[in-house]
């Protein structure tokens, strides 16, 4: 296993968000996890990235890593692709590619960039700013991550917000982290997405209630699952 | 004068025209024939007067370059610009005291652009390590139809001793102005920053622009103003502050005052520490923390 997580809790106030919530990943494995709005999806993925603490293990590549930050789970092969990713005053475009990977080429930039559908000559030299749609901004996040020597990635709404074009990309990077060995959390409700992965599971009520293949696993979603009364104020923010 | 600034800020050039103050002594001066420069030494004054002529478009930058190198010293200068009709030019001013102990320099600016003319007015400032210095920039500017101002202020290395910036422009009809002041503030550095653009001609346009970043036990003070008074005037406030350190202090003011009712006037502040989701997302990079927060302060000042 890449990932474990084990009987983890979290709640703000007397809610709770993620009640003994347990997940295993395997090596090279695409996982999309479904649930509804605000169920405490985008709190898991912090949760894991190190943003928010929550009791219970996390266990990855075999090492405990509950206790370390941000930066020290990103150095041991964990990084996330934000829903919604934070500009960067002042950076270009090949300088933010560039920040997960200090050894990447300008070669290596312009085929990240390419993976998703940005030409080099357009983008490297713009700003992480405002003039950047939602949509590049989001393929930006992706090609960033497609550089970075990592064994899990968290993918975290890639498709909310954004165009039929830009969904095409992000199946297609889905794809190119799967044939580089790397481990994908995939979190969405997008079932056109939810296809590009090996297995799937659903949260709810903070719990993993349903696990298999995507294609079952999305229909007993779409059928059964209605909005979740267990509802987090910050993913429903989030979500938005 | 000059070469203080390039051993602390960085490479300076003297263009051609140029312009260049010590204390109050004017050291150097050229003009091309599309410019018209004339000086005046007081007791303690120097007056300058600089027209860019009617019709002309000087191609390279115009050098200003004002600083006291001695201690103990009171710099005044009264300058006033005039750009003629269908002017345009870009001043490069390098602002130099690398000695500052007991230095108060008093910068009294009257700008006026002429119809169709246009002017990017860049300063850069060094005010030595020690900073016992008190920077009084002030200007008042005016845009006549269809002209445009850019003025940039940057202070970015060194100590900046106490600053107190106030400029403000009056828009005309069909007028652009934009003011960005940009400072790196540490130590007990004080820095008051006061913009005011008064948008009262149709279709003028104004953007006020600070950001400072608070290190150690500095102050930060910004005031933005705009009013909005001729038809479809747009204005916009922008105001950074970031506090490093918890015994800086960061202070912003932003005025909004439309008084038409085609008139535009929005505003946006962010005051505090570093944006946590601009930390999260570098360090999910593997950065550590204090190279992230370089980025992110780097960027702003960039």
């Amino acid at each position: 296993m890449i990932l474990k997580l084990e009987k983890l809790n979290y709640g703000i106030s007397d809610k709770k968000i993620l009640n003994d919530f347990s997940l295993n990943i395997k090596e090279g494995e695409v996982f999309c996890l479904l649930g509804k709005n605000g169920t405490g999806k985008s709190t898991l993925s912090n949760i894991i990235m190190g943003v928010k603490k929550a009791k219970g293990k996390i266990i990855f590549n075999n090492k405990e890593i509950s206790g370390l930050n941000i930066t020290e789970r990103a150095k041991q092969g964990i990084t996330i692709a934000w829903q919604k990713p934070s500009n960067i005053d002042g950076l270009s475009v090949e300088e933010y590619v560039r920040l997960g990977n200090k050894e990447a080429t300008k070669r290596d930039i312009k085929i990240s960039l390419r993976s998703v559908g940005l030409a080099y000559c357009d983008y490297a030299d713009r700003l992480l700013d405002d003039t950047l749609s939602g949509g590049e901004r989001k393929r930006i996040e992706l090609a960033s991550i497609l550089l970075m020597p990592v064994k899990l990635v968290i993918l975290d709404e890639p498709d909310s917000g954004i165009d039929v074009i830009s969904l095409f990309f992000i199946k297609k990077v889905i794809n190119l982290l799967k044939n580089q060995g790397k481990s994908v959390l995939l979190i969405t409700h997008n079932g056109d997405i939810a296809t590009a992965s090996d297995n799937a599971g659903i949260i709810c009520k903070g719990k993993l209630i349903k696990q298999g293949k995507p294609l079952f696993i999305y229909d007993y979603f779409k059928n059964n699952c209605g909005d979740c009364d267990n509802y987090s104020k910050e993913d429903l923010e989030n979500d938005e | 004068m000059m070469n203080e600034f390039e051993k602390h800020v960085g490479p300076i050039e003297l263009e051609e025209n140029h312009l260049v103050i010590e204390s109050n002594t004017v050291l150097s001066k050229n003009a091309e024939k599309c410019l018209n420069v004339t000086t005046k030494e007081e007791k303690n004054k120097v007056i300058v007067k600089l027209v860019v002529k009617k019709n002309c478009v000087v191609k390279n930058p115009i050098s200003l370059c004002f600083g006291v190198l001695k201690k103990d010293t009171i710099q005044n200068l009264d300058i006033e610009l005039v750009f003629e009709k269908n002017s345009s030019a870009t001043l490069l001013a390098h602002c130099v005291f690398p000695n500052g102990y007991n230095i108060t320099h008093n910068m009294d600016a009257k700008v006026l652009l002429q119809e169709n003319s246009s002017c990017t007015y860049k300063e850069v400032h060094y005010h030595g390590e020690e900073g016992k210095i008190i920077v009084n920039p002030y200007a008042r500017i005016v845009l006549e139809k269809n002209s445009s101002y850019r003025n940039e202020f940057k202070l970015l290395k060194g100590k900046a001793g106490k600053v107190n910036f106030d400029y403000e422009v009056l828009c005309k009809d069909d007028t652009t102005a934009e003011l960005t002041a940009i400072v790196n503030a540490k130590s007990n550095d004080i820095i008051n920053i006061k913009e005011k653009a008064v948008l009262e001609g149709k279709n003028s346009s104004s953007v006020l622009i600070s950001k400072i970043v608070l290190n150690e036990e500095s102050q930060g003070n910004v005031y933005n103003e705009i009013l909005g008074i001729g038809d479809y005037s747009k204005g916009h406030v922008d105001c950074t502050e970031i506090l490093t350190s918890k015994k800086a202090i960061a202070k912003a003011t932003p005025i909004v005052d439309a008084r038409n009712n085609t008139s535009n006037i929005t505003h946006e502040a962010a005051i505090g520490g570093v944006n946590k989701d601009s930390l999260n997302t570098l360090m999910s990079r593997g950065l550590d923390k204090e190279e992230s927060i370089k980025i992110i302060i780097n960027g702003l000042l960039k």
